[in-house]
């Protein structure tokens, strides 16, 4: 019989994350603007300190104020190097350590011809991702020895040559929200546990977040906290500390210990309030009617917890070994819940970890579990574990003190911060020897301060939510959200489009002329910015061939593309041209509005609704190209004149960089039986670069 | 694929590794990194000499004054720990900090169980896996998929753990399968599937499938798991040095004991799915086709066809059971931060006998061809076709791999021949194709030109018979080295997934030793054999109309 103590059931049990996490505040010797409230603090030199308490790590901090950690790993193994930079998911806004993390990824520059991070180290045989935590997101790269300082040096010029482009940064936003939806569709319940972890309050909400950040608060971002002094490189590696070390200030061009960016653009990078509300967080979704997938999240400490962390993992062990046996189960046997086979998986961040446990189960026995849950924990104090439930959680306890290290990635990260905090590593390991002697230690204090440990249940299924107290209800995605760029279209949706290019193209010439149209001759000037000016001659035929003389400075090119055949010819001298470099002019011609309007007439080419704009003193409806030809070509078309205005695109150059591409299109003429515009505008990455084309001529192919 | 054919680069000793040894070192003995040391010891553990043991170093200043800017090659001043000039332990200050090592030991216990053991002082936990062949050479006939079924029900407990009544439990469980077995051949029947659920109903009173996993989860271990990596079954758990004995108990009473309940939660639902896989994937036609006129008695072929509604009876499960985990059958492979010695001995001890009576196996031999063989087969709208040579003895599995992405490649031999003609050309290739022990298979090219323009199978042929005659440079395969490579870095962050790989490896190659090949690149000289190999053999093709 439990004894039942005059606890109030439905007390909210909030944590403080900041509470909990300002143990989790890492690199304590930062020299940079505390967290909250963040102000500014007087400019001192950096104090250089070389700690070497255990003969096989390396403390050590650069002059630019970069905290390293040096490891020595087993020969044969490969190389990590994980950045930790002290700017995680609680800091300026929900998403943006996340956005920009991504941008840092996957940021190219064309210009220069430097391709992403991402793609440079995936070139080096290695792998990268990014980690976010509460306070810290770390950059985790695997790589082998002999590639670590090129991986250095990629890094070095990634940290310094983050893009401010706004469409970039738009599209990689884009990317990553698809991402996101796509994971949440695969796996909601992980999802939503990776979630909480954060403080969040439901995926809905997450995604709603990263929608509503604007591409200059990413740069701001990376402008105030990825910065050295808020930094920390971790790098375990079998080459010895001299090695590492030279790698690390040579050469001084590119060497990180020299990586001194800009000052920060003045402002504040406030800390979120969050809290971790244990709760039962219930969304309503489409699915097998009468069926739920359910959830148990309960959060584990890890050695950085400073106080009491051995105390909750043995109560922890108590209400469940790992997802099997202890007082849960038993529970649940007594409440008749006896056919939930759990799945059990581990949710990590850099910053906290939790055991979840899955299950597909009817609606009713969901809220049974989370009834269940509940009284479970409440007995630990109305009924005290006995000796040997005691002795079973502590071995069991043992185990789940190291699972936060269980792979090399996360035993560095934790590694790099008990050692940066001064934290022992096996401190816990030892506070769990010592009670082992159940004498030495308070098991009813323990089971009450366990109360407060934050403990979920999510529940995804169809069906209106029940009404619980501690109910709360999320989305999992945004009201009307659609991830388009993974997403089908509907045919409802392409349907919609088709009125749209009826009127274009009647706008235009008419159907008739389009069913006819094969290409185009036309030319053109062309004017750059500290580029002298140039004549285009172009000949395009839809099935690809090409011809273009290009005069400038008195000289002529030529380029022709025929099939398979890809040349250019400059003074009698012919070069071939290769396939990429082939379909960029290709596209630029696929690109002229009325040729977009004849492969839409043609059938080749569809379109999806985006959105309808106003654009100054224009309404501007926005239609996306399906399919593998095009990447996210998007044209403007007047909702009054039905001239199409704008058509935007991204193109992959030869070096692999990606570069958005925008064409406004006007001075719409008589052009032979059509009507063409005969001004253009292109602009490459919001404004990098520009050129103006007027032509003075624009003649259509129609075939007999 | 990846998991079976990447090579595991871990190497014991210093001389053996692929990057450069640290110049300032003399070679210290090796010896482990502490252990947290347990509450209730197991058995008899020496405790050996420790290694990295975090001591106060009384000798290191708190600051050292900065300096400003690099002075030369040398490192700033202020980088270098400084030291007082009559620290005590400056002699040892000068010595690099011993280098941490892997070592990698081998176990034949007697009842023939083989381990490999890696002592990592880098990992906390100990993870263990456990790989046994379920390609169907166990399988009964008319049964394709129970051996792999079998391996999933496993963890519903044995007799000694889960069961109120062994010899009731067995009775009802005979019945139940008798049951199963009237209820699938007579579809729709309801008074076949009510005596069904009653039977079910009162097995599950006798035994209760989720004792073993909280008695493993008590032990602890941590995850256990089974894994489909087809054709290998692996089961994988986490565990603690001072529960090795536990565990090697449960795991023996596992092999031993065996009640496989709930294997009808496992049969049917593996079934379903390779029925649909077979109505989704129509060229698994074409290459049984090719496994007929080249591997005829391979059970690979029964595994690519449409699968037979029906359930095993309960002495059929348990010899498929027990032949495909008779210790002969099986590898183990143990990762961690171990004291070799007393997990040797534990599992000797533990491991010493089996009942379990060894199959009389026999490997699917590989019918070699006098010339060419060719077949059609019809009504596969994708086209194309699929060509398949034997392959040579293998010694280097990592070069086999190279081979492989290297023909598929977007830059490899065939699409540069054949791109500008067939633009969209689909390239799928498969070595060694099915996995059979030592590599010895065949290499299969699965071709689609979704275009439709004819004659494919022969233009590959003739590419691939030039191939190996073409000069290629050293550095050839570098491309695909660093793919390898990539893919490995991706999967190899978890010493658990390692030990999964390894075990994997270790079945599928016996003779490759896991601590002698390094993850390294191969060059040419090394791949470009095994490709003259395959390709001067005669191939068998089989077209798809």
């Amino acid at each position: 019989m439990i004894r039942s103590h005059n606890h109030n059931h439905n007390r909210r049990r909030s944590h403080h994350v900041l509470t909990a996490m300002t143990t989790a505040l890492v690199f304590t010797a930062c020299s940079g603007p505390p967290p909250a409230p963040p102000k500014p603090e007087p400019k001192k030199p950096i104090p250089t300190r070389a700690v070497s308490a255990n003969a096989q790590s390396q403390s050590l901090r650069l002059h630019n104020g970069l905290e390293t950690y040096l490891e020595l790993a087993p020969s044969g193994s490969d190389t990590q190097v994980q950045l930790a930079v002290v700017a995680g998911s609680l800091f300026v806004a929900p998403g943006l350590a996340e956005l920009a993390a991504t941008v840092m990824l996957e940021s190219s520059d064309p210009a220069a011809g430097r391709p992403s991070l991402r793609h440079r180290i995936e070139a080096l045989g290695g792998t990268i991702d990014a980690k976010i935590g509460l306070m810290t997101t770390w950059f985790d790269i695997r790589i082998h020895q002999n590639s670590l300082a090129k991986s250095i040096i990629a890094l070095r010029e990634s940290l310094e040559s983050v893009t401010q482009s706004r469409s970039q940064i738009e599209r990689m936003r884009s990317d990553l929200i698809a991402t996101l939806a796509a994971k949440l569709d695969d796996e909601p319940l992980r999802e939503a546990a990776r979630m909480l972890l954060h403080g969040e309050v439901g995926t809905g909400a997450y995604l709603n977040s990263l929608l509503d950040l604007d591409p200059s608060e990413v740069s701001l971002f990376h402008s105030r906290l990825y910065r050295p002094e808020r930094c920390l490189l971790a790098i375990s590696s079998a080459g010895d500390f001299n090695e590492t070390r030279a790698i690390l200030h040579l050469p001084a061009a590119t060497a990180i210990a020299e990586w001194n960016p800009p000052p920060a653009v003045p402002g504040p990078s406030p800390i979120i309030e969050r809290k971790f509300e244990s709760g039962l967080y219930w969304a309503s979704t489409a699915g097998r009617p009468g069926l739920v997938q359910a959830s148990f999240v309960m959060r584990l400490p890890d050695a950085s917890v400073k106080s009491g962390a051995a105390e909750w993992l043995v109560m922890h062990s108590c209400l469940t070994l790992g997802g099997r046996g202890g007082r849960l189960e038993r529970m649940q046997d007594e409440a008749g819940v006896t056919d939930v086979h759990w799945q059990t998986h581990i949710e990590r961040t850099p910053d906290a970890i939790a055991l979840v446990m899955s299950a597909t189960v009817p609606f009713q026995q969901a809220i049974t579990l989370w009834r269940v849950l509940n009284r479970a924990r409440q007995s630990l104090i109305d009924v005290p574990p006995t000796p040997s439930e005691l002795q079973l959680a502590l071995r069991r306890a043992r185990l789940d003190a190291n699972l936060p290290g269980i792979s090399s990635g996360e035993r560095l990260r934790l590694a790099a911060n008990l050692k940066s905090r001064g934290i022992a590593a096996r401190g816990l390991i030892t506070r769990l020897e010592q009670i082992s002697d159940l004498s030495t230690w308070n098991q009813t204090d323990a089971a009450i301060a366990f109360q407060e440990t934050p403990a979920w249940m999510v529940a995804i299924g169809p069906g209106p939510a029940p009404e619980l107290p501690d109910l709360r209800p999320f989305e999992l995605l945004p009201k009307g959200f659609e991830a388009t760029i993974d997403s089908e279209p509907t045919p409802a949706a392409i349907a919609a489009t088709g009125s749209w290019l009826i009127r274009a193209r009647a706008a235009t010439g008419g159907s008739e002329m389009f069913d006819g149209l094969t290409g185009f001759n036309s030319t053109g000037t062309i004017v750059a910015d500290r580029s002298p000016d140039a004549t285009d001659i172009i000949v395009w035929n839809q099935s690809g061939k090409l011809t273009r003389r290009r005069k400038i400075v008195g000289q002529t090119l030529t380029t022709e593309l025929e099939g398979n055949n890809w040349s250019e010819t400059f003074d009698k001298v012919r070069k071939s041209l290769n396939a990429r470099e082939a379909k960029l002019l290709r596209h630029q011609m696929m690109r002229h509005p009325l040729m977009l309007l004849a492969a839409n007439q043609r059938g080749t080419l569809q379109f999806r609704p985006i959105a309808q704009r106003s654009s100054g003193d224009r309404e501007l409806m926005i239609l996306e190209a399906i399919g593998n030809e095009f990447d996210r070509l998007r044209i403007h078309i007047d909702t009054e004149s039905h001239l199409i205005r704008i058509v935007e695109s991204w193109e992959r150059l030869p070096d692999e960089t990606l570069v958005h591409v925008r064409e406004s299109w006007s001075d719409y003429r008589t052009a032979g039986s059509m009507r063409a515009p005969h001004r253009l505008r292109t602009t490459w990455n919001d404004g990098e670069h520009q050129t103006e084309t007027v032509f003075s001529e624009w003649l259509p192919t129609l075939k007999n | 694929m990846i998991a079976a054919a990447l090579c595991f680069l871990l190497s014991a000793a210093p001389a053996a590794q692929a990057v450069p040894k640290p110049v300032s070192q003399g070679p210290p003995p090796a010896s482990p990194t502490p252990k947290p040391p347990s509450a209730t010891p197991e058995g008899q553990k020496p405790q050996a000499a420790k290694l990295g043991t975090a001591k106060a170093r009384t000798d290191q200043p708190g600051t050292a004054k900065p300096t400003k800017g690099n002075t030369g090659t040398k490192f700033p001043a202020d980088q270098e720990p400084t030291k007082p000039a009559s620290e005590p332990g400056s002699k040892r200050a000068k010595q690099a900090p011993p280098v941490p090592l892997r070592k990698f030991h081998r176990l034949t216990t007697a009842d023939g169980s083989r381990f490999h053991l890696i002592q990592d002082p880098t990992v906390a936990h100990i993870h263990w896996a456990i790989a046994s062949w379920a390609d169907g050479r166990d399988d009964p006939p008319g049964l394709p998929g129970l051996t792999m079924a079998t391996a999933q029900a496993s963890l519903a407990g044995t007799w000694s753990t889960g069961s109120s009544d062994p010899q009731a439990e067995r009775e009802a469980l005979d019945k139940l399968y008798e049951a199963w077995q009237q209820q699938l051949a007579k579809p729709g029947n309801s008074e076949a599937a009510d005596q069904v659920i009653k039977l079910d109903t009162e097995a599950a009173k006798l035994g209760d499938s989720r004792i073993f996993e909280r008695v493993l989860a008590a032990a602890p271990a941590f995850q256990p798991e089974i894994l489909d990596r087809a054709p290998l079954a692996v089961f994988a758990l986490t565990t603690t040095e001072p529960a090795i004995e536990t565990v090697a108990k449960l795991l023996l009473e596992r092999r031993e004991e065996q009640a496989l309940r709930d294997l009808d939660l496992a049969w049917l639902p593996s079934v379903l799915a390779r029925a649909q896989a077979h109505a989704l994937n129509p060229r698994h036609r074409l290459h049984g086709e090719v496994l007929a006129l080249l591997m005829p008695s391979s059970p690979a072929i029964a595994h690519l066809e449409a699968p037979p509604i029906t359930a095993p009876n309960r002495d059929q499960a348990q010899a498929a059971w027990q032949a495909s985990q008779h210790p002969t059958n099986t590898v183990h492979v143990l990762i961690g931060n171990f004291d070799t010695d007393y997990i040797k001995k534990t599992l000797s001890l533990v491991f010493s006998e089996t009942k379990l009576i060894a199959p009389a196996r026999r490997e699917a031999p590989r019918r070699p061809l006098g010339g060419q063989r060719r077949s059609i087969v019809p009504g596969i709208a994708s086209g194309g076709g699929a060509i398949a040579w034997g392959l040579p003895p293998i010694t280097d599995p990592t070069a086999l791999e190279l081979a492989r992405r290297w023909l598929m490649d977007e830059r490899g031999p065939l699409r540069r021949a054949l791109g500008k003609k067939r633009p969209n050309l689909v390239i799928d290739c498969r070595a060694p194709w099915p996995t059979t022990t030592s590599g010895q298979s065949l290499l299969l090219l699965d071709l689609q030109d979704p275009n439709g323009k004819p004659g494919l199978v022969n233009e590959v042929i003739a590419i691939c018979k030039t191939i190996a005659d073409k000069p290629l440079s050293q550095g050839q395969f570098y491309r695909n080295y660093l793919q390898l490579s990539s893919d490995w870095n991706r999967t190899s962050d978890s010493p658990r997934a390692i030990a999964i790989m390894l075990a994997e490896r270790a079945l599928v190659w016996p003779a490759v030793k896991l601590d002698r090949l390094a993850l390294r690149h191969r060059k040419a000289d090394k791949v470009l054999p095994i490709l003259k190999a395959v390709f001067a053999s005669n191939p068998a093709t089989v077209e798809a109309k």
